[in-house]
């Protein structure tokens, strides 16, 4: 093989092959969690549970167990946590983010102290796509499509509790259970992206993707959808230019989603100036 | 008649304050009650109760012949709360997506909804003269447009038994004249049992065939007659009250336009 597609060309380098792979489906991962997390206001969960997160990848690499698990436990102990706190303080949901999120962060550090000078805990913190290992690779496609088939299977549930916590409740949603679940989901969801996009970029995937789409989405079908293919765009293009622009993909890929959002709120505003000036221009 | 709300020596109170005490009262199939009394007295408590969405400190509560704490027939009860409370007006759903969401004692946990079920959520929003609106933005719809899209989701799942608190809050008198004709109609044609909190004494006394007057941490409920309603508003209210109310009540009045 030459040119373009030679050897050398992206998609044929193995290590990138596989971060497009997990890319994609935390690309449809994240938002369609991210959409639920928006509208319950709580889009600063992602934040308090990726903190967590890093704490349980130092956890890992002190015990020599592998990070991601270590995240994930982390996260899911921190999303069941905000879960409690959040019964016992409700119409506050801020307040058990808020502690979730100082306790997380403590944790890290004191846990990063310990880590053996040999490791890094940078390339979790923004991402890295080199070296995902085969471990990995499975552990994280097997959580991504556990999460994307429990979302979809609970789909209908999720809508109604979002919208009317209680009228769900009176017809029978088993909304405590769901609730559950919903938490666990956003902690994987959170655990697992760190590995690529990292804990400090991760929530911003969760709240860009949703915000994009709430702004010319005409139903919550719409919302998910369209969320779903700015979180694609946005990593695809991330990981694309992090490779040949040497720059770190999760802040690539969140600078694209931020670029996305603008844009949007740009298209949107001169739609409806058009709208106004064909209205104003009939009246007259 | 079968009770389909049964309520014995029933006490509730916050803290060391008793709001109820010791209230007694029933409600029979096909009833439509109008629950009235001062600001404070108790009113949205009781619909708090009888939701089970807190608990008392004493007494018993039984909804169609079963013991709240043992009630497993939620799917039979519409509730219908104050429009302002209850939703996030920038919530991206449309008017069908919010209606099809009280399908699900209908279809269940995991499945999809289906063409068939699509109908029902078209049957409720024609009850209520709102087909034509399905595919908007509940948002973007007005204050009496949403309540009336909130009464299609509690009709979508067939309830025997609806509760609304004071759902005319913030919503213009020529809609509020609609909805009490509505819920006149589902309760005459359909036979369903409502219980309406209302602050608007002179409707719900033409629309309601049962008064219950919540004051002095107890409820007395009688017949809805104008000279017995002129009475016991005086005991609660303190002063003569007189009733005004527009007794015209338009068979169309939910059809397109009429709000």
């Amino acid at each position: 093989m030459s040119g373009i597609f030679g050897e050398d060309f992206i998609l044929n380098l193995g290590f990138m092959q596989r971060a497009y792979f997990i890319g994609i489906l935390i690309a449809i991962m994240a938002p369609a969690i991210g959409v639920i997390i928006v509208l319950r206001r709580q889009s600063m969960i992602g934040d308090s549970l990726s903190h967590t997160s890093l704490a349980g990848v130092a956890f890992g690499l002190i015990a020599g167990i592998n990070p991601i698990v270590g995240a994930t436990l982390f996260s899911i102990t921190a999303a069941l946590g905000i879960e409690k706190i959040r019964r016992a303080f409700p119409k506050y949901a801020e307040i058990s983010i808020a502690v979730i999120m100082s306790t997380g962060i403590g944790l890290a550090g004191v846990l990063s102290g310990y880590v053996k000078s040999g490791f890094s805990l940078s390339s979790y913190l923004f991402g890295s796509i080199i070296a995902i290992s085969d471990f990995e690779l499975i552990i994280i496609a097997v959580l991504s499509t556990v999460v994307i088939v429990t979302f979809a299977a609970l789909f209908k549930e999720l809508f109604f509790i979002t919208f009317d916590e209680e009228a769900a409740r009176l017809a029978g949603v088993p909304v405590k259970i769901i609730n559950f679940i919903f938490a666990v989901l956003t902690a994987v969801t959170v655990a697992v992206s760190s590995r690529i996009v990292g804990t400090l970029v991760i929530s911003s995937l969760l709240v860009l993707p949703p915000a994009s789409a709430m702004q010319i989405a005409k139903s919550f079908k719409q919302t998910i959808v369209y969320s779903l293919l700015y979180g694609i765009f946005s990593i695809v293009t991330g990981l694309t230019l992090s490779f040949y622009l040497d720059m770190v993909p999760g802040g690539t890929i969140v600078l694209i989603s931020a670029i996305c959002l603008v844009l949007t709120l740009v298209y949107k505003n001169l739609v409806k100036g058009l709208i106004v000036k064909k209205t104003l221009t009939k009246a007259n | 008649m079968e009770k389909v709300i049964e309520v014995n020596n029933l006490s509730f109170g916050y803290g060391q304050r008793l709001i109820l005490e010791n209230m007694s009262f029933s409600v029979e199939k096909g009833d439509f009650v109008g629950v009235i009394g001062p600001n404070g007295s108790g009113k949205s408590t009781l619909v708090k109760l009888l939701l089970k969405q807190i608990k008392p400190i004493k007494g018993e509560i039984k909804l169609l012949g079963q013991n709240i704490e043992r009630f497993n027939q939620w799917n039979k009860i519409g509730y219908v709360a104050q429009k302002a409370s209850s939703f996030n007006t920038s919530f991206p759903a449309t008017v069908e997506e919010v209606v099809s969401a009280n399908l699900f004692p209908k279809i269940g946990l995991f499945r999809r909804i289906k063409d068939k079920d699509r109908e029902l959520v078209y049957e409720a929003l024609k009850t209520v003269g709102m087909e034509d609106y399905k595919d908007r933005l509940i948002g973007n719809l007005s204050g009496g447009q949403q309540q009336r899209v909130f009464i299609a989701r509690v009709l979508v799942s067939e309830p025997d038994l609806i509760f609304l608190d004071e759902p005319t809050v913030g919503i213009d008198s020529e809609s509020e004249g609609a909805l009490y004709c509505l819920l006149g109609r589902l309760n005459q044609e359909r036979g369903m049992t409502i219980v309406m909190v209302s602050h608007d004494i002179g409707a719900i006394t033409v629309h309601a065939n049962k008064i219950a007057y919540v004051g002095n941490k107890g409820l007395i409920m009688n017949e809805n007659t104008e000279d017995f309603a002129k009475k016991r508003l005086k005991e609660i209210y303190g002063y003569d009250v007189n009733l005004h109310a527009n007794k015209h009540c338009c068979t169309n009045c939910w059809k397109k336009g009429a709000i």
